[in-house]
Formats: C-alpha cells, structure tokens, sequence
C-alpha cells in the first residue's frame, strides 16, 4: 500500500515537534544563569551543585524525548502500528496536560508564549494519525511484512523437504 | 460491520480467526476513541484560535485565514465522518460518497468490458486519464497554478463507491479555463454485483461538469462547483465514447434513478430524468498500445 498523506503529515509534524523541543533545550541552556528554580532543600546545600545536578537531569530528558521522537517517527514511516499508537498516546497525554493547565489553572495559550503552538503541534499529530489512513496504512503494512516473513519460512522448510 | 479476513494477519488468521478479528476489532475501537478525542481536541483548538484572533485585532487578521484552515480541513470533515456514519445508508443508492460520507456525485452511467476495453473506448473518445492525488500531483498543481500554465491531468477529488475510492479517472479540459472541465469516475461493481432491479453491471461511472470553483456548503473547503443538470454531461460522455468507437452498443434502463432533486457532497443541486445509459464495450479491439496512452494501469 502507497505510503498515505496523513502518514507523511503525522511524521513531518513530530518532526517538527522534536525541533520545537531542541530550540527549548538550547534556549534554557543558553538562559541557564537567569532561569529561576524554587527548591525546598534546607540552608547547608550546595546551590552550584544542585543547579548544575538540574541542569543535567532536564539536559537528559530533553534529550530521551528527542530520540523517543526520532524513533517513534521512524517506526511509523515504515508503517508500525505501535508505534502509530504510541505517538497517539504520548499527543493525547500532552493534550490533556494543557487542557488541565488551561480549565483548571487558567494558563493561556497564545503565540507570543509559544503555548499555542506547542498545543498546535501535539493536536495535529493526534488527528493526522487517527486519520483512517493512517490506519489502514499501518495495519496492512505490518501484515505485509508477517507475510513475507512467512512465506520465507514456508519456502525454507519445502525447500528442506526437497 | 465485521472486518474482512484478508485485512488480519497471516500467522492468526490460519490459528485462529476469531480471535485475530477480535484483535483487529481492538485496534479499531482504540483508534476510533483516539479519532473521537482527536475531534474535540480540534474544536478546543479553534476556540482558542478564535479568541487568539480577536485579542489580536484587525491588524491580525490573516489569522483568521488559519482558522478557516483548522475549521473547513479538520474539524468539519470530522464531524461530518463521525455524524454520516450514524445517518448515511452505506450501500447502493446511485450516489457517490466523500471521504466524509456525504452524498457526492450521482452515479448516471453502466459499462461493461474489460478495464483495457474502457481505457481504449475513452482515449479513442478524447479523454485523458487523470494522475492520482499524490505528492507528485500536488506539487504540479501548485507549480501550474503559479506559473499560469494547463495542467490537462490533474487529479479529481476522490470519491467513494462501494467503500472503494474510484478505480480511475477520465477528464476532459476546457480550454484556457482551469476552473471548468468534464470528468468522469470509475468504479468496478463488485463480481455478480447487480443493479437494483437485477440488472447486471461491470463498471458504474459518475460523470459531472465542473462549472467553477466555490467554497464547498458543508465543509468550507475550496472545491468545484458542479453544474446542476448532470444529464448534459453523461448524454456527452455516451455521444463522445460511441462516436469514436463504433463498437459499443448502448442501451438505455428508463426511470432508472427518476426523480433526484437533491444536492451533491459540495452542496451543489443536481437535477436529472433518472435514465442509466449502459455502454457495452465489449466488442471494443484493444490495440496492445491503448492503454499506455492513459498512463500505468492501477496497482494498488
């Protein structure tokens, strides 16, 4: 099956997705000094140490959610279906987020803050890969696949015989 | 509506189909739940665009532009999916249906032959094929569009009959006016599918002029107006095709679909006498080169 247009939407935009996050990252890295963190550790502790201890853990996690992006989008343009799954997920977890940030704590969405277009993004993905061909991209493709890995262990095993 | 076997995968669908459909039946669930919350959270975000816009100003107002994108490409087709599912018969009633399972064009002619048989008839009548929508195809629509010039084989909107999008194609150009042209859609009606009455049939064609180009009553998309009076157009595609092929027979079925006063999916009017005329092509000579001439034969 030919590779749908909600395929290539889904993929581009989590690509997308991954870059907004990169331009995150680098800006709080660059912003370091001036970023303000409240912690709740007591008067003896080393406040340089625990920044730079901060900075690493964010570092890291901007960084699994990069690769976790990269792969997921990988997968899906070959036409897993977990993998579809798992993207529809992790958007549908974001979603919710914001939508408790927005309901319940009033945060607003706009363009200047970016909030809109973080939002933006995450819904998009959602609806480009719940689209029905996107489904049935990835259910027939994965077939496709179990098929040909079966008629290989079917021509192996007559060819034994032979 | 149960899944069809051939969809499953190989391994389970040997083992053990129930419980590979019933698997299948697990994805579709899940996946509609997603498509559902997907909807909301689209209306959620054309409200936040709408509000977005009106704290912005006048100044702002190409930002409605992205609304009306949000609102006519994704939520309206949405909800338009999830509504026609619950109130739109899906089978036969002479008419095509949209993606989004709104009624489409009529259907208002019968062949029979082989898809070559029908690939010649046309080609030899004048018709082109026209290209799938494709990534190829939407970027030379741009590139036409931009430098003014004919782009004879553009793809057609799809439409759906028999839950299958159209087996192909045929257009014809009207010159110098890229928001007019003939076209005609092709379905192949399903081995020992008949016609209501019992007539037999091989291929169902809906044929309709593109009178020009509007925005579409349910979705708001840009799309194509097309011209009310469908006959004209499906007496001109029977007078092109038995003008160049002497071969084909033509039989008329009266009052086939008499009585169609209703609007297509674009929310266009259609009015016609409800005759299906029935090309028999099957005495057409197919030349080896005939059906090169329309482009690859289909493959999916």
């Amino acid at each position: 099956m030919r590779r749908p247009i909600s395929i290539y939407l889904g993929v581009l935009l989590i690509l997308l997705r991954t870059v907004t996050t990169i331009v995150t990252a680098v800006n709080i890295a660059f912003e370091w000094k001036k970023v303000d963190i409240a912690l709740d550790v007591g008067t003896g502790a080393d406040a340089a140490e625990i920044s730079s201890i901060v900075f690493v853990v964010l570092m890291v996690f901007f960084g699994i959610a990069v690769v976790i992006d990269l792969v997921v989008a990988r997968l899906i343009f070959m036409g897993s279906n977990r993998a579809r799954f798992v993207a529809m997920i992790l958007a549908t977890i974001l979603v919710l987020g914001s939508a408790a940030d927005f309901f319940a704590d009033g945060t607003s969405f706009t363009l200047e803050n970016g909030g809109l277009l973080g939002l933006s993004l995450d819904i998009l993905v959602l609806v480009a890969l719940s689209d029905s061909d996107a489904r049935d991209f990835t259910t027939s493709n994965s077939n496709g696949r179990r098929d040909a890995r079966r008629s290989r262990r079917l021509l192996r095993r007559s060819s034994r015989a032979a | 509506m149960s899944a069809p076997l051939d969809e499953l995968e190989a391994d389970e669908r040997d083992a053990n189909p129930d419980a590979a459909r019933q698997r299948l039946g697990i994805v579709r669930l899940f996946d509609r739940a997603f498509f559902v919350f997907g909807t909301i959270a689209t209306a959620w975000l054309g409200y936040l665009l709408v509000t977005e816009s009106f704290t912005r100003g006048w100044q702002n107002l190409w930002f409605i532009l992205i609304f009306w994108v949000v609102l006519a490409y994704l939520l309206l087709p949405r909800i338009h999916t999830l509504l026609t599912v619950i109130y739109v018969p899906d089978y036969f009633i002479g008419r095509a249906r949209t993606r989004e399972g709104l009624l489409g064009d009529p259907v208002n002619l019968s062949l029979f032959g082989s898809a070559e048989q029908v690939h010649a008839a046309m080609v030899a009548a004048g018709w082109t094929r026209a290209d799938e929508v494709s990534l190829t195809s939407a970027w030379r629509i741009v590139m036409s569009t931009i430098m003014r010039r004919s782009y004879s084989d553009a793809p057609v909107s799809p439409l759906y009959l028999f839950g299958t999008i159209q087996d192909f194609t045929y257009q014809q150009e009207v010159a110098g006016n890229p928001a007019q042209r003939h076209h005609v859609r092709f379905w192949r009606a399903p081995d020992g599918w008949l016609l209501p009455g019992g007539i037999p049939t091989q291929w169902l064609a809906a044929g309709t002029y593109d009178r020009s180009v509007g925005l579409s009553l349910f979705t708001l998309q840009v799309t194509h107006k097309i011209d009310a009076d469908t006959d004209v157009e499906r007496d001109h595609i029977v007078s092109t095709v038995t003008a160049a092929n002497p071969a084909a027979v033509v039989s008329v079925i009266r009052n086939f679909s008499t009585g169609y006063h209703a609007v297509n999916g674009g929310g266009d009017a259609i009015a016609t006498d409800g005759d299906l005329p029935q090309i028999d092509l099957r005495q057409v000579p197919v030349a080896s080169s005939a059906g090169s001439g329309a482009g690859a034969g289909s493959t999916s």
